[in-house]
């Protein structure tokens, strides 16, 4: 394909003689000083906060702080270009990011510039970075599933379209893990998806995206990449970049699911900026509005009522905690804030428990309203089942002779664990985790040794699906029924033991 | 000890805000005695003596030199040449020890004084000389425009190629050649990849 030059000229001539000259006006300021991604301007004298400014060469700044004689501004750019003395335009307008469908399977930076050599952005549309979140009015409740395809997560921990579940833990935990999982798993569920890398390094978001491309994740998702190297502007607006790339899918309808990894970066950043504007340092040296930096941006995970189309975003905000601490400033915020978290455990981890959730102190707010009517009914005790099973197992390790019944327990409890173990970018059929689940809290895997047991669920998986596949069907055609899986005369709980007690006499 | 050279535009925002103060103070002294020019003028001559004089001004500067020894200095310098209320108020400075804020007070008594008597200072910035009647003309204009007094100063800057720039305080009427040449350019690239976006096959040719 060739590009015809003489077209491009004919528009550019009809351009030129169109052309009406006007007389520019605007409100300027010149540089006072400038340095590590911020600068201060004097002048300017009716900017607005948050009102976007130009400096020579077409960078863009952020009006930030309002002073008596100067400007604080945030510089979106490549600030060692700008010097003293430079002329700042106003500009008038709110920071924009472009929107739609050009920019589903684009890996961008905060401001919406291509970083993956495909070409420009294909958009015509843009949205304003920070909007105000909807209102109580123009929401309702969570009540749809959004299925993350782990186990553990959708079993315990459930997350609803419109909900926010935090996921925290130390660092080489896991926690990137189970967003890309999250992702992988909405193949086919018409779910827009989002990852917001915030200084991150920039091989392990090559990786990510990597693993998106093979697992087919990447014709849904984008990817808004601020990465390690990114000045400090760049990484605290990125995560309200990706949410108003969201809102745009969100207000049209559609179902989003975000993954902010990680905000604790987000808010050094943050604090980084607003030391550099000499705002006053609060608890960990963090200005005294970093909860409202996160709280205004994770209120924007909505579930818009039926009037406004019914569309949501979801979000899976991260944090990294430094050596288990969730009592710090930044995660009891965003735990404050959120629905729920998913806290991983090291220690859990290390021991091949992975995704090393700790089922005790994992909550999702939302809780049962946001799960599949059977999974609720199969896995309802299941969290406190195995808290409990966590207590007892260290009871146990202290040597004492235990009677049967506490023995069973443990028995299963440790099944249970080895049960809820799933490997990395394998995202499960809520078909198959139910089945699976019934069949752990049930006891059918009693007599299995806990080694075999994941083998045994793999192989249990492959005999429904290649000789049982009515049975599947008929439990995914009724999962979303109230009593399904509830009572052991039902339909399709009958059906499934009938198909459990088949395999398990050939399982060896 | 060697001070940091820097560069002309350095511009410090704490000084013009003392600077501001004083020169109110000074205005209302002269409002009083209905000597308000006189002041800043003469207030502009000292400051510009000062600044030429730049072991003079270190001398007024420095903390370490004794308050009654920088009013002795004042006095030798200036007695007798300025009126007696500006020279009451370079004995306060230096008394106070903000000798530094002189150039500043000096700037912020001049805007002062034209905000008072309904003036604005505006920049004319063209390609090449203006004649004066020109001059003229475009400051009648702006003063109808503006509703004020417009006393324009001009500049000359090749870079601006035609047309004239007019800066008001902070605001910019930017009608230069240049900027209309960035402003078609824009345009035309904008309406060009736009073209190309809705009508790839108008553009492209099979071969």
């Amino acid at each position: 394909m060739k590009i015809s030059a003489d077209e491009i000229a004919s528009v550019i001539q009809q351009e030129i003689t169109n052309f009406e000259s006007e007389i520019d006006v605007s409100e300027v300021g010149t540089v006072l000083e400038v340095g590590d991604g911020i600068a201060r301007v004097h002048g300017l004298t009716n900017v607005a906060a948050g009102e976007m400014v130009e400096f020579p060469g077409g960078i863009i700044g952020l009006a930030f702080n309002l002073e008596e004689n100067s400007v604080g501004i945030i510089i979106l750019g490549d600030y060692l270009k700008i010097n003293e003395g430079d002329q700042v335009k106003s500009l008038g307008t709110l920071l924009s990011v472009p929107v739609g469908d050009g920019i589903v399977g684009r890996v961008l930076d905060p401001l919406g510039n291509p970083l993956d050599g495909k070409g420009p952005v294909n958009s015509t549309e843009r949205r304003p970075v920070e909007i105000i979140a909807a209102g109580v009015a123009e929401r309702q409740p969570v009540t749809e599933p959004m299925q993350t395809g782990l186990k553990a997560v959708d079993a315990m921990t459930p997350v609803g379209r419109g909900q926010r579940e935090l996921v925290i833990g130390d660092r080489k935990t896991g926690k990137t893990a189970i967003g890309i999982d999250a992702i992988i798993n909405q193949k086919g569920a018409d779910v827009k998806c989002f990852y917001v890398a915030i200084g991150q390094k920039d091989s392990s978001v090559a990786g990510v995206i990597k693993e998106l491309e093979e697992a087919g994740a990447m014709e849904y998702t984008t990817v808004i990449v601020s990465g390690a190297s990114s000045p400090a502007p760049m990484q605290y607006i990125a995560p309200y970049a990706g949410t108003a790339m969201a809102e745009h899918f969100m207000y049209n309808s559609g179902h989003c699911l975000v993954v902010y990894d990680d905000l604790s970066k987000q808010a050094v950043a943050y604090r980084e900026l607003s030391l550099l504007m000499r705002r006053p340092p609060g608890r960990e040296a963090y200005p005294g509005d970093v909860f409202y930096c996160h709280s205004r941006l994770l209120e924007r995970s909505v579930k818009l009522s039926d009037a406004l189309g019914g569309g949501s975003i979801t979000s899976l905000p991260i944090i990294e905690t430094q050596e288990g601490e969730v009592s710090a400033y930044i995660p009891t915020n965003v735990i404050s804030i959120t629905d729920g978290q998913i806290y991983l455990q090291p220690d859990l981890f290390f021991s091949g428990v992975r995704p090393a959730m700790n089922a005790g102190i994992s909550v999702s707010r939302v809780g049962g309203n946001a799960q599949v009517a059977a999974m609720k009914n199969v896995a309802g005790g299941l969290r406190l089942q195995l808290a409990a099973f966590r207590a007892l197992e260290a009871f146990a390790q202290l040597g004492t002779d235990l009677d049967a019944a506490t023995q069973a327990n443990l028995d299963r409890g440790y099944r249970m664990v080895e049960l809820l173990k799933q490997p990395q970018y394998k995202p499960l059929h809520v078909a198959d985790q139910i089945m699976v689940i019934y069949a752990g809290t049930q006891g059918y895997l009693d007599n299995v040794a806990v080694e075999h047991v994941r083998r045994w669920e793999s192989e249990f998986l492959e005999f429904v699906h290649n000789k049982k596949h009515d049975v599947w069907e008929l439990l995914d055609k009724n999962k979303d029924e109230k009593n399904t899986m509830k009572k052991a005369d039902d339909e399709t709980t009958i059906a499934v033991v009938a198909a459990l007690e088949e395999f398990n006499k050939s399982f060896k | 000890m060697d001070k940091t050279p820097q560069p002309p535009t350095v511009f410090d925002t704490d000084q013009q805000q003392l600077g501001d103060v004083y020169a109110k103070a000074l205005l209302a002294v002269g409002n009083e005695s209905g000597s308000v020019d006189l002041l800043v003028d003469q207030l502009g001559d000292v400051s510009e003596v000062v600044s030429g004089l730049p072991s003079f001004q270190a001398a007024l500067e420095s903390p370490r030199i004794d308050a009654s020894a920088k009013v002795d200095l004042v006095e030798k310098a200036f007695g007798g040449k300025i009126d007696q209320a500006l020279m009451n108020f370079l004995k306060v400075l230096a008394r106070k020890n903000r000798f530094s804020c002189l150039a500043a007070a000096s700037r912020s008594a001049v805007r002062l004084r034209d905000v008072a008597a309904g003036r604005v200072q505006a920049v004319l910035t063209t390609a090449s000389e203006v004649d004066d009647s020109v001059r003229d003309r475009i400051a009648q204009r702006l003063s109808k425009v503006l509703g004020q007094e417009v006393s324009l100063t001009s500049n000359v800057d090749p870079a601006v190629i035609g047309g004239m720039v007019i800066r008001v305080g902070d605001t910019v009427y930017d009608g230069s050649v240049v900027n209309q040449l960035s402003q078609v350019r824009r345009k035309a690239v904008e309406r060009a990849a736009n073209a190309i976006r809705e009508k790839l096959d108008r553009f492209a040719s099979s071969s």
